[in-house]
Formats: C-alpha cells, sequence, structure tokens
C-alpha cells in the first residue's frame, strides 16, 4: 500500500521521462550485450577453428614424420640389406622365410595394406599384402624411379577409388641401391579418420586437405558436402576468395569466404611441413551466427518484453494517479455532499423553528394586542364586566407568551453543545429522575417499572436525565382515564446499539399523527398543561448525542412507546450481587 | 343588500383568538350565529355530519385557522375543497403567520380569503362585508 501510494503521488511527466530513460537503458545496453556476444562467440569459433587446424597439422605432420621415419629406419639397415642380397643370390629357404615374416611383420603391427620387397629395376622379389587388399600397379615405376633415399609418395588416387599414401625405402649393398622395399597405407586407415574427427558436434565443421596441381585446387581428402569422395573435386587456383585456394597459395591464417559449395564459411588455413599438403579448417557462417542470430532475437524479445513491462508499469501508476484522483474527488464532493446535506437539515429545522415561533409566539400577542384594543371600546362603552374578561384574556395571553418564551430558549439551548460529559452510570441516573418525579408519579397513581441493566452513559448527567424525565412526565400527563397507569423503563441490546426505551399504558397516538409528535409546540390534546416542547426536546438531546430517536403506538388508547439510542453507551460488567430484573427501582407510592 | 341568517364555522383552537372573532362579527352583525370548534378534526365531523354533530347545519362560510391541533388547517381546507358537496362553502383563512409559503399554500387549496392576526375592528368589518355579498348570493341562489 506505501508502494502504490508513493507511486500514485509521481507525477506524470517524471514518470514518462523515468519511462524513457529506462527504455533507452535497456535498448542500449541490450545492443551492446548482442554485440559483445557477437564477438565472443565469433572469435572463440575462429580460436576454436584455429586450436582444430593446428592440431590436425601436428597430427599429420608426425604421421607423415613416422612413416617417412619406417622407411629411413629400414634403408639405413645393413643388415637388411645384406640379408635382401643373399636371399636374391638364391640364398636358403631359411633366409627367403625370415625376409617374407620380416615383411608379413609390418603388415601386423601398422596400418599398411601392402609391403613389397623389389629390385632397383623394378621387378618384384617378394611381398606382403592383407587379404583383399587391392593390387598395386604403380609399385614397379615406384621402385624403379626411387632414388637413394627414402622417401614418401604423396597420396594418389588408385583405378578402385581407394586412396593411398606410399613409402620407399632404397637398401643400398656395395655403394649403390640394389633393392627398394615399399610400403601402401590407404588414407582411410588413419589419416581420413583422423582428419575427420572433429572435437565438438557441428552440422557444418569439417577439416580438409588440399593441395596445388598446376592451376588448379585438388581437394586430396573427401568432402563432408562434396559430390564424392576425395580426389573428385578439384577448383581453379584463382577462384575466388576460397579457403581452399588461398591456403593452396601458402597462405596461413584465419580468414572469411565461400567454400567449394559457395557457402559463406569462417576457416583457419595452415601448410602441413614438408609437404604439398594445405589444412582447411572450415565452418559455416550460418552455423555459427545461427546461436548470434537467436542470441539476437531473444535479446530483441527481452528488451520489447522490457519496454511494455515499463509501459505496464506507468500505465499502473498512472491508473493509481487516476484512481487516487478519483477518489480524492469523490471524497471531497462527498464531504461536500454531506456538509450540505447537514446544511440542509439544519436549515429546514432553523425553517421549521421560526414558523413555529411566528405561529406560536404571535399567537398570545394578538390576543393580548386585540384585547387591549376591547378593554379600550369596553371602558368607552361602559361594559365594566366586559373589561374584567378582556384582562382575563390578556393575561392569560402574557402569560402563555412568557410559557412559550421559556420553552423555547430551553429548547435551543439543549441542542447545543453538552456543557460538560462525564461516565454516568444509568441504572443510578434512572433513579434520580424518577425520585425527582416522586411527587407526580404519586399524584397521577402510576406505577413505574425499571428493568434493571448494567450500563454506562457518557454525557452531561443533567441533560441526560431531562430525557427520561420528559418521557416519564409525558406518560404521566398523558395516561387517559387508565386505571393501572404504568410506565416501563427498558434497554434491549448491547453497547452502542443498546435501545433504550419509555413504554406506557396511556391514551397513545393515531397512526396519521404521529410523525409530528417530536415537532416543536405541537400538543396532542390542546387541553393538556405544557407548551409541547417535551418530546421535541428529547429528540434533539438524544441528536446532540448522536442517537436517533423512534416514537411507536398502536393507536389511540393503546399506549406509546419512545426509543432512543445512544451511540456513547456501553455495556458494564454485571456484578455478581447484581439485583434481577423487573426490580421496581421506584416502587409504586 | 339584505342579510339573511346564516351559521359561521369557525375552527379555531384559541379561546381568546375564538372570543375576538365572535366579538367583532357581534359588530358586523353579519351573522347571528357562529359554530365554534376547537380543532381540524371536529371541525370535519361537523362538516361531515358525523360523530358529535349528525344535524350540523351546513356553514354559509368556514374560517380557518391554520395551526390547529390533530388535523390541521390546510389539511381540512383541502377535504372542504375536494368534496363536492363542501366546495362551494367560502372559506376564509385566518393565521398569525403572514408567511409567502403559507399564505401560497391557503390559496394553492383554493382558500377563498386569507386574513392575518391581529385583524383590527376595520378589518374585521371590512372583510365581512365583502364576504357578505359573497355569501348572500350563493344563499339567495341556493346550490345543490
Amino acid at each position: 500500500m506505501r508502494l502504490r501510494t508513493a507511486l500514485a503521488r509521481v507525477r506524470p511527466h517524471t514518470a514518462a521521462a523515468a519511462y524513457g530513460v529506462l527504455s533507452a537503458v535497456v535498448v542500449v545496453s541490450g545492443l551492446v550485450s548482442s554485440a559483445r556476444y557477437e564477438d565472443e562467440f565469433v572469435s572463440a569459433t575462429r580460436r576454436q577453428l584455429e586450436a582444430t587446424a593446428k592440431l590436425k597439422v601436428e597430427g599429420l605432420h608426425r604421421w607423415r614424420t613416422e612413416r617417412l621415419g619406417d622407411a629411413t629406419a629400414i634403408s639405413r639397415n645393413q643388415v637388411v640389406a645384406n640379408l635382401v642380397a643373399g636371399v636374391d643370390a638364391g640364398g636358403g629357404p631359411q633366409a627367403r622365410a625370415d625376409v617374407q615374416s620380416w615383411l608379413a611383420s609390418y603388415l601386423a603391427y601398422s596400418a599398411y595394406d601392402r609391403v613389397e620387397l623389389r629390385r632397383a629395376d623394378g621387378r618384384l622379389l617378394m611381398g606382403s599384402s592383407r587379404p583383399g587388399a587391392e593390387p598395386w600397379p604403380d609399385a614397379f615405376e615406384m621402385a624403379a624411379s626411387a632414388g637413394r633415399e627414402p622417401a614418401l609418395h604423396d597420396l594418389h588416387r588408385h583405378v578402385s577409388g581407394v586412396v593411398y599414401m606410399a613409402a620407399t625405402a632404397p637398401l643400398s649393398s656395395g655403394g649403390r641401391s640394389r633393392y627398394v622395399v615399399l610400403f601402401r597405407m590407404p588414407a582411410d586407415a588413419f589419416l581420413y579418420p583422423y582428419l575427420h574427427e572433429w572435437a565438438t558436434e557441428s552440422r557444418s565443421a569439417e577439416t580438409l586437405l588440399a593441395r596445388r596441381e598446376g592451376d588448379y585446387v585438388r581437394f586430396i581428402s573427401g568432402l563432408r558436402f562434396g559430390a564424392g569422395p576425395a580426389f573428385q573435386s578439384r577448383l581453379l587456383a584463382a577462384t575466388g576468395n576460397m579457403p581452399a585456394t588461398r591456403a593452396v597459395q601458402g597462405f596461413s591464417g584465419a580468414m572469411d569466404g565461400v567454400d567449394y559449395r559457395g557457402h559463406p564459411v569462417l576457416a583457419h588455413t595452415l601448410q602441413i611441413p614438408g609437404s604439398p599438403w594445405a589444412l582447411v579448417a572450415r565452418v559455416d557462417k550460418a552455423e555459427v551466427y545461427g546461436p548470434v542470430r537467436a542470441r539476437r532475437m531473444a535479446t530483441a524479445v527481452l528488451i520489447g518484453a522490457l519496454l511494455l513491462a515499463g509501459a505496464g508499469v506507468l500505465t499502473w501508476v498512472r491508473h493509481l494517479q487516476a484512481v487516487a484522483l478519483y477518489r480524492q474527488r469523490l471524497s471531497g464532493t462527498e464531504a461536500l455532499r454531506r456538509s450540505e446535506q447537514k446544511l440542509r437539515i439544519r436549515n429546514t429545522e432553523l425553517q421549521r423553528i421560526s414558523y413555529t415561533i411566528s405561529h406560536d409566539l404571535k399567537s398570545p400577542l394578538v390576543t393580548v394586542l386585540t384585547f387591549v384594543g376591547f378593554v379600550e371600546a369596553d371602558i368607552a362603552a361602559g361594559n365594566t364586566e366586559r373589561v374584567k374578561q378582556d384582562l382575563d384574556f390578556i393575561r392569560q395571553g402574557a402569560t402563555r407568551m412568557s410559557a412559550l418564551l421559556d420553552a423555547l430558549l430551553h429548547f435551543t439551548r439543549v441542542g447545543a453543545q453538552a456543557p460538560g460529559a462525564e461516565p454516568v452510570v444509568y441504572s443510578a441516573l434512572i433513579a434520580e429522575v424518577v425520585g425527582a418525579l416522586a411527587g407526580r408519579i404519586h399524584d397521577s397513581g402510576a406505577d413505574v417499572r425499571v428493568a434493571s441493566a448494567d450500563f454506562t452513559l457518557y454525557g452531561d448527567r443533567v441533560r441526560l436525565g431531562e430525557i427520561w424525565q420528559n418521557l416519564i412526565e409525558n406518560s404521566l400527563k398523558y395516561r387517559g382515564d387508565e386505571p393501572n397507569p404504568t410506565v416501563w423503563i427498558e434497554v434491549e441490546g448491547y453497547g452502542p446499539e443498546a435501545r433504550f426505551t419509555v413504554r406506557d399504558n396511556g391514551i397513545g397516538v393515531e397512526a396519521k399523527l404521529q410523525q409530528k409528535v417530536f415537532d416543536l409546540f405541537q400538543k396532542l390534546d390542546p387541553a393538556t398543561e405544557g407548551t409541547g416542547v417535551g418530546l421535541a426536546v428529547v429528540k434533539r438531546l438524544v441528536e446532540s448525542y448522536g442517537g436517533s430517536a423512534t416514537f411507536t403506538s398502536e393507536g389511540l388508547g393503546r399506549g406509546s412507546e419512545v426509543s432512543f439510542t445512544l451511540p456513547m453507551a456501553w455495556t458494564t460488567e454485571r456484578a455478581a450481587d447484581a439485583p434481577p430484573d423487573d426490580q421496581g427501582a421506584q416502587p409504586k407510592s | 343588500m339584505t342579510g339573511e341568517a346564516i351559521t359561521i364555522l369557525l375552527v379555531e383552537d384559541d379561546a381568546a383568538h375564538a372570543e375576538i372573532v365572535r366579538r367583532n362579527l357581534e359588530q358586523s352583525r353579519l351573522a347571528n350565529h357562529l359554530i365554534h370548534v376547537g380543532d381540524g378534526q371536529e371541525a370535519l365531523d361537523y362538516l361531515h355530519r358525523t360523530d358529535k354533530y349528525p344535524d350540523a347545519v351546513r356553514p354559509g362560510l368556514v374560517l380557518l385557522d391554520l395551526r390547529l391541533p390533530k388535523v390541521d388547517g390546510l389539511e381540512v381546507l383541502r377535504e372542504i375543497k375536494q368534496d363536492a358537496d363542501l366546495a362551494s362553502i367560502p372559506v376564509v383563512v385566518l393565521t398569525t403567520s403572514a408567511a409567502e409559503s403559507d399564505v401560497a399554500q391557503a390559496y394553492a387549496h383554493r382558500a377563498n380569503s386569507y386574513v392575518v392576526k391581529p385583524v383590527d375592528f376595520g378589518q374585521f368589518v371590512d372583510l365581512m362585508k365583502t364576504l357578505g355579498y359573497y355569501w348572500l348570493i350563493w344563499n339567495r341562489y341556493p346550490s345543490g
């Protein structure tokens, strides 16, 4: 509620400005965050490409070195050369078997699929191969053209489609090369699987090998999105901004380009040392920027949501303000309406009083004035009998006027603020009032029955007492010819809702006159004594203490009941030894 | 202009005021039959010939005080003017109040005349004379 109150006080343009600033901050930080994320993500991808490329190049280089190492180890081994020379010279079957098993051992412990021993002129002496290995038609030429040093023969494609790598190890005996050991290994055995491994899962990433063949770039490894296996594709070396073409031209490093499919890619190219190979590690930009775009989208959605939420808050604040304003206006209007109503009631009351005064006070004055005129006329006419009568009327009028003025004064006084306020014990108050009226109660022969009730009232003792006094007096006055006039003084209910009642079995009031009983100077029976101010005073007293009074009567001859509330009354704890209900506080005397 | 015997109904709760009216009428010699009732209910009883007044004489004029116990003057006036039999009886409203609302209400209820007390002697005589013409005409040509 406090937040709501605080928010309701925010001025509209302040709220709008705050919203504007908030929006700007959100948008800018969203853009910055998005850009930074993009940078980070792309550079992370580049680092990954570079790391992959370096790793592969290292592995490939080691592999090549090992293959060349195998060849070199044999080539330098004089024992092997002598053994081979011995076998060629027609050595025993044991020597031949030893060489044969030596060759076979290469197949057992490495990935070679065919090992051959040939003379330097190319002719085959013996060989060993894995079951199902392809024939090796190039071997003759390879042996014949082998120099004095061990060498690797670059990847080449067999007619069967299998790509091989080969090595030649010349065996020197007596200062010249007389034999050559040839090793052949399918690229599928290690090279290609190793090349195609990718550390992380990716929809488009790949590493590939290329080498320059004249004006062309030859892809010497299989392409992930290529139409066929290795060696199937080649491109003009001058073709555009392709990582493969740049790589075979000697470029090493990160680059953006277009791949063999024409798709934009991020790539890292490296040269494999001591080889014609160039390595390309690449990934489609689409894959890289996909998450960036997704992230950008998410950021945009987030920003939108934040702005909407901000607008929502702003609207809410405006709503609160409108509500607060409306409430304020309403309460103002309500207060005004109430005070207007109060004023109207007061005004009506005042009009009624002034009307009453003009009628009732003027009435005896008219009598006095007129009879003064009659006195003069009667004296002039010598009618002394009538003069006496005239003077009686004058006296009556003046007396009546005096009584009315007293009553009026009394009536106007009781409406004013009560002079004192103190706790007044109800039962004690009633006992006092009844005691004060003892004489008149006795004269009327009435029985006043007070029901015991434990209440405490708060107000002026004398004025509170006057309420009951007036009512009891009325009951006595209008007892009619009831043989057993009785007045009941009771309380019903609890606390501030309690209703105080004074009831009698007197003459009652017929229904159509009941609305007038509380009016000033209204007497039901002109024959009775008094000015007709009693019930008007009661009503005014009760209202001055915030209560309301009602009059009920079953009709003429059926008694009357006045009941009223006094909101400042409260129930007090009933004492343990309290007397029982309906005990006659002031017994009929 | 010769007056005939006419019954005047005076509705007045104040005995002194009733005496004033009685003496004025006595002086004007226009009426020799004054019926005085003390409240509105009694006036209606008289006019409707109910209760104590089964043989009431139809009055030629009603002098009506406005402020009366039980049934007030305006109610009596309204009853008279709404009753087809009584509507033709001229009613003079007598009151101590010159309040405009009272005057307006009295005329709204079709009072024939309105007199603010105290009426001095001469004023009362003039009023009676004026009304005398009026009810004399009615008495000469009795309506149903």
